[in-house]
C-alpha cells in the first residue's frame, strides 16, 4: 500500500511528537509495519540495516530510508523534517528555560534524578543489545571497542579506524 | 568564526554515530566541553533534556548550539548534527537494489555492527559516570535499571519518576 506524501508527514511527525527514551528503531517498526502496515517486515529490517550501516544518528537515518522507499525523493525530505521537528521545538523550549531564566535549585535536583534515571536506562538497554551476540568475533570487538574509547578514553576516531579495520578483516567475505 | 566550527564540529559527530548516537557521546562531550561551548555538568543536564523530550537525543547538539551562539548556533548544530549522513544515506537508497548483493557491502555491515554497539557500550558508561556521583544517584540508576529491565513502566515515565525522586531527596 502506498501512502501520499500528507501520510507521510502526518505519520513521521506523530513518531517525532511521541518517541521517547531509547527503543526509537522499535516505535518505528509499531507504527510504520505493525499498524499501518505500509512497508512489509523483510524490507524493513533491510531499510534498518542500510541506515545503521551508515554513520548518523539512526532514527534520522531510518526516516529518510524508508521515506524514499514509501514516496521517492519527497518522501525521504519530507520524512526526515517531520521527525526531527517536534523534538527540537520542544527541546528548545526547555533549554531557553534552562539557560534564561535559570532552572530554580529543586528543578535541578529533578534533573540531577532524572540524568541517573536516564544511566540506568542507557545501560540496560545497551547491555540488552550486548547480550544477542553469540559469536566470538563481534564479542572480542565490542570488547575491545569499549575499553578502548570508554575506560581508555582513547580518541574515538583512532579506534574507529583501527578497530573497524580488524573488524573487517574478521568479517571478510570467504570465497 | 566559531559557528563554523561549532557546525563543522557536530557534522564530525555525526560521522562519528555508528549504531545510534550514544556512540558519539563521549567524543562529544570531550569536544563541546574544550571548546568551552558547555561544562561538562551542562552536557550532561543538555542531555537529560533531550531524553524528556521526544525525538532524537542528539537533538542536544541544538542545546550546545544554543549555549553557545543563540539560536543561530541551535539551527547550525542541529544541521551538522543530522544533515550530512541523511545526505549520503539518501543517496545510497536510491543505488541500494544494484549494491546489496556484492559480497563486500555485506562484509561492511557485518563488520560494523559490533563495532557501533561497542562504542554505544562506552557511551552507556560514558553517561554513568557523569550522571552517577553519590548512593543518592546510584540507588536511582540502579532503580530505573531494574523497573526498564522488566518492562514495568516505559522509559519515558522511569525518567520522570527518577526526576521526582531526586526532587524529594534534594539532590
Amino acid at each position: 500500500m502506498q501512502p501520499t506524501l500528507a501520510q507521510v508527514l502526518r505519520a513521521f511527525l506523530y513518531l517525532g511528537a511521541t518517541s521517547f527514551g531509547g527503543g526509537r528503531t522499535a516505535y518505528v517498526y509499531e507504527i510504520l509495519v505493525r499498524r499501518r502496515r505500509w512497508i512489509p517486515t523483510p524490507e524493513f529490517l533491510e531499510d534498518l540495516t542500510l541506515s545503521q550501516m551508515i554513520p548518523g544518528p539512526n532514527v534520522t537515518n531510518l526516516a529518510v530510508v524508508v521515506g524514499h522507499r514509501l514516496a521517492g525523493l519527497a518522501g525521504s525530505v519530507i520524512a526526515f523534517g517531520a521527525v526531527l521537528v517536534p523534538g527540537a521545538v520542544a527541546l528548545m523550549l526547555m533549554t531557553v528555560l534552562y539557560f534564561q531564566t535559570g532552572i530554580p535549585s529543586s528543578a535541578q535536583a529533578l534533573i540531577r534524578g532524572g540524568a541517573a534515571a536516564v544511566a540506568g536506562l542507557v545501560v540496560v538497554m545497551t547491555l540488552r543489545l550486548a547480550a544477542t551476540l553469540r559469536d566470538w568475533r563481534s564479542i572480542a570487538v565490542v570488547v575491545i571497542t569499549f575499553v578502548a574509547v570508554g575506560v581508555l578514553r582513547l580518541n574515538t576516531v583512532a579506534a574507529v579506524l583501527v578497530v573497524g579495520g580488524v573488524s573487517l578483516w574478521l568479517h571478510r567475505p570467504r570465497a | 568564526m566559531d559557528l563554523v566550527v561549532l557546525a563543522a564540529t557536530f557534522a564530525w559527530m555525526n560521522m562519528l554515530c555508528i549504531g545510534g548516537g550514544l556512540s558519539a557521546v563521549p567524543e562529544m562531550e570531550r569536544q563541546v566541553v574544550g571548546h568551552g561551548w558547555v561544562t561538562s555538568r551542562e552536557f550532561v543536564d543538555g542531555y537529560t533534556l533531550a531524553q524528556l523530550t521526544p525525538g532524537p537525543n542528539m537533538l542536544v547538539a541544538a542545546f550546545v548550539g544554543y549555549r553557545a551562539h543563540g539560536l543561530p548556533g541551535a539551527l547550525l548544530a542541529a544541521i551538522g548534527m543530522f544533515l550530512p549522513s541523511a545526505i549520503i544515506v539518501g543517496v545510497i537508497a536510491r543505488q541500494w537494489e544494484h549494491v546489496r548483493v556484492r559480497p563486500w557491502p555485506d562484509a561492511f555491515a557485518r563488520a560494523l555492527a559490533p563495532l557501533g554497539l561497542g562504542l554505544a557500550v562506552a557511551g552507556a558508561f560514558t553517561v554513568a559516570r557523569n550522571a552517577i556521583h553519590d548512593w543518592p544517584t546510584a540507588l536511582i540508576a540502579a532503580g530505573a535499571a531494574l523497573v526498564l529491565a522488566r518492562a514495568w513502566l516505559p522509559p519515558f515515565v522511569v525518567i520522570l519518576l527518577g526526576g521526582v525522586v531526586g526532587w524529594l531527596l534534594g539532590l
